[in-house]
């Protein structure tokens, strides 16, 4: 049972004439063996993979020298045929379990819908399957589980339940498009161990990442693809320990791994920019329960130092940036910003018009830019407004100087943001936030949506921006790399708690706490170095 | 799940007092209605200006609608009947209000019923075969826009003239039995299905574009399953939201529909009574319809959970 595919090529009609999403590629996929497709958004991974399975668009032209599965050409397959080989023979896992099942559905029956999709057993045989199934992904309690739907479940089970969905009726070949992106690192360790076992019981997997790291813990052969070409393809050890490619060498220097950790600078003595002294918040949630969402959180942060704010999903982090950008009061506790009451909690609050003077000295960065820009408005409109002290004459040249500060041509200021790319909008983004020319930065996962070249480039200027122009930053990333080049100070939260804190050197290098120690290993598990 | 029913109960028992409160709303309108309009009340309870009632029955309505005391008082008590379920007498039927409406809602409701259910119907004929198919999808869509757009009385007329008189094929007026049904039911659900459509067209095939769509699709599901058994029910929020809304518009649109094919109903007996002043009959109907919307209300939240069951919110 083997995937060989030859001279692979996915066309889409255009109105400029055929846009050709991926060109020529060609690999040979065998059962217990990994090969990989790694490149950044937009190189033509997930089209070759739809591509594969016949579900790459009624408007996809494919053609292929040859695209056979255990030696049966699938060019010439009839669409009945590609659906009985379709989760028979070949399984494919999409990325974030949370949209990639049927949100309406309890998640036993979307495996079971695997089954019964190929006419599999009686309805007992196939809920006994599917208790089976969620067993074997490593899903305590199954008869619970598959009666919850997705958002019932937690990021790593939903995942596993995804994956469960895909091997039911374990085919040979199981395609994994970007398995864990948008995970926590743990979660992403505990997947990448599932997926090891799935090779190691002799299933075939064809895994599609931007995430190098993970991609050099599992594959045997890796695949580089830029702008839908291949320009590099290996053995894992050698693309990634010795690439030849220019591209190649790009994305394994972007990894944030790979860049030296920042240097670190003595504790500053003065008074603190921002200071947070034991904010605590409870919500009660959907189903009735109060919830602590915030339990004593507390922290300081100099002029000119940058304060990371590590943790899982739904530890609270988020909120800590609302409580500091004014944007949700706590139950209790302060915050201090600039010497002055910024918030407080309890029955006497800070009024937002005592907060109006200094509400520029603080500026927000977040993750995905495009929703806080007003899609009609231009980036010199974008600019323009968080510029209303500049006298109209001398505006555009303060907008082309704001460009300029962070590497954007001039030109792009005709622009609206969609027309932007990520890294792009993101720029702007951090433009529009250093305008006001704040002390203090909040950004909230700034770079997590970024390929890891943009990625990159985001930090270094970042980083740049800071040195130039002295703010501080709040920092929030679930990436510890990123954490690990960009933080002077760590807060680790866990469950709305710092469970521990210190400078990053020590923290990153030789944690006390036992959670953060569980992250730092999922990490390393993850990373390629 | 019991407490999933507890909450469920909760969450009717809330719906429940805000009818009530609606209901009381609606009333009190009726009643500043009956009170703001020129002339004097008892002129328009005993049939208008041109009724012409002795001085003696003017008197005896007067102490019987308590119209000689305070206007809270009168308010308190006009409350009290209508919660007694006394909604009064309508002079230019010369029968109680309620006999009326027992009379003329069950044609107007069966007629709202198999509107709204063919509605359904074509809505769901027109985009689930032919959502993001090409020409066929275009096709539809277009027919749909076109039926949106069409208005209920001139469908009607239109309807009328072709199915009734022209060709013969259904009778043109009357209430007895299903054939005198169909030709007041196409004109109003070839509109609301346009309507109902469009919605449905647009969740539809926002759906059959989300990730899990290809997941089912990867599974080895054909087209037709992925679509009714995943896409459909994604698609179906939007329009019970609008149904809801379509139960109010259709009562509004029976009048001018009951009148064309003359059909009794409570479009038509809100017409006449509008038409003849009797105000007693005109707050009944509209007390009526008020309970109907509310009721129809009730119904969508309950469905909604059914649907979506993530509303019902009991999260980890």
């Amino acid at each position: 049972m083997s995937l060989d595919v030859e001279n692979l090529s996915i066309s889409f009609p255009s109105p400029t004439g055929a846009h050709m999403a991926v060109r020529d590629v060609s690999f040979t996929l065998h059962p217990g063996r990994v090969v990989a497709l790694v490149g950044e958004s937009g190189s033509g991974k997930s089209v070759t993979a739809r591509g594969l399975i016949g579900l790459a668009g009624a408007q996809a032209h494919v053609t292929a020298r040859r695209l056979a599965l255990n030696g049966r050409d699938l060019r010439a397959l009839s669409p009945r045929d590609w659906r009985a080989l379709r989760g028979r023979e070949i399984g494919m896992v999409l990325q974030d379990a949370l949209v990639a099942l049927d949100p309406l559905r309890p998640v036993g029956r979307e495996i079971a819908e695997s089954l019964s999709a190929h006419r599999w057993g009686t309805r007992t045989e196939r809920r006994q399957r599917v208790h089976t199934l969620l067993q074997q992904v490593g899903i305590p309690d199954p008869a619970l589980r598959a009666r919850q739907r997705p958002d019932e479940l937690s990021g790593g089970l939903r995942q596993r339940a995804l994956i469960a969905s895909a091997i039911a009726l374990t085919p040979k070949l199981l395609i994994a498009d970007e398995p864990t992106t948008a995970l926590d690192p743990s979660v992403q360790a505990q997947i990448l161990g599932l997926l090891g076992r799935l090779r190691d019981q002799g299933t075939g997997l064809l895994l599609i990442s931007h995430d190098l790291g993970f991609v050099a813990r599992l594959a045997d052969h890796v695949i580089v693809l830029h702008h839908g070409a291949v320009v590099e393809q290996g053995e894992t050890a050698r693309i990634l320990g010795r690439p030849v490619h220019a591209y190649t060498r790009t994305l394994l220097d972007a990894d944030p791994v790979r860049h030296p950790p920042r240097a670190a600078r003595p504790a500053p003595d003065g008074p603190p920019l921002l200071a947070a002294h034991a904010l605590s918040l409870a919500r009660r949630g959907p189903d009735g329960l109060t919830r602590q969402i915030l339990a004593d959180v507390g922290f300081t942060l100099h002029p000119g130092r940058t304060l990371g704010l590590i943790g899982e999903s739904g530890s609270g982090k988020t909120t800590t940036a609302r409580i500091v950008t004014g944007l949700t009061r706590p139950d209790s506790g302060q915050v201090t910003f600039l010497d002055q009451p910024w918030v407080r909690g309890g029955g006497q609050p800070v009024a937002e018009s005592a907060r109006r003077p200094r509400r520029r000295a603080m500026a927000m960065i977040y993750q995905d830019p495009l929703g806080s820009f007003d899609p009609r408005w231009t980036v010199r409109q974008i600019l323009a407004d968080a510029l209303p002290d500049t006298p109209s004459t001398g505006r555009d040249h303060a907008i082309a100087s704001l460009l300029d500060r962070v590497r954007l041509p001039a030109s792009i200021a005709a622009r609206h943001p969609a027309a932007l790319s990520g890294g792009q909008r993101q720029r702007v983004a951090i433009a529009r936030a250093v305008a006001v020319r704040p002390a203090l930065i909040v950004c909230d996962e700034p770079v997590s949506a970024l390929d890891v070249s943009v990625q990159a480039q985001v930090l270094d200027l970042l980083e740049a921006l800071q040195r130039d122009l002295g703010m501080a930053y709040l920092f929030i990333s679930h990436d510890l790399g990123v954490i690990r080049r960009m933080c002077d100070d760590v807060l680790v939260m866990q469950a709305g708690r710092i469970v521990e804190a210190g400078p990053a050197a020590r923290i990153l290098t030789a944690p006390r706490h036992a959670f953060t120690r569980t992250l730092l290993d999922a990490a390393q598990d993850l990373s390629a170095a | 799940m019991t407490r999933f029913l507890q909450r469920l109960a909760w969450r009717l028992a809330w719906r429940l007092a805000g009818g009530l409160l609606v209901l009381l709303a609606a009333a009190s309108l009726t009643f500043a209605a009956l009170h703001l309009a020129p002339g004097d009340p008892v002129t328009a309870i005993l049939g208008g200006a041109s009724a012409n009632p002795t001085p003696e029955a003017i008197a005896a309505a007067r102490h019987e609608y308590g119209l000689d005391r305070p206007l809270a008082v009168q308010y308190g008590l006009y409350l009290a009947r209508i919660a007694r379920g006394e909604l009064g007498q309508s002079f230019s039927l010369h029968m109680p209000v309620i006999a009326v409406l027992r009379a003329q809602a069950p044609p107007t409701l069966a007629l709202m019923a198999s509107s709204l259910g063919v509605a359904w119907l074509l809505a769901l004929l027109s985009v689930v075969p032919t959502a993001r198919r090409g020409l066929s999808g275009a096709i539809a869509s277009t027919l749909e826009t076109i039926g949106a757009g069409l208005p209920q009385f001139w469908l009607g007329i239109l309807l009328l003239w072709g199915l009734a008189f022209e060709w013969r094929l259904l009778p043109p007026a009357g209430n007895h039995g299903l054939p005198t049904l169909v030709l007041p039911t196409l004109s109003l659900a070839i509109p609301l299905a346009g309507f109902l459509a469009q919605v449905m067209r647009e969740s539809f095939d926002l759906a059959l574009g989300q990730p899990f769509i290809l997941t089912a699709r990867a599974r080895g599901l054909g087209d037709g399953a992925v679509r009714l058994r995943h896409a459909l029910r994604h698609a179906l929020l939007p329009c019970i939201g609008l149904s809801s809304w379509a139960v109010g518009a259709l009562v509004g649109n029976a009048v001018a529909i009951e009148i064309i094919f003359s059909r009794q109903g409570l479009g038509r007996a809100l017409f006449l009574s509008v038409a003849t002043h009797d105000m007693p009959l005109v707050s009944g109907i509209v007390l009526f319809v008020a309970l109907v919307y509310i009721l129809a209300g009730l119904a969508a939240d309950t469905l909604f959970i059914l649907v979506d069951p993530r509303l019902k919110g009991t999260r980890p």
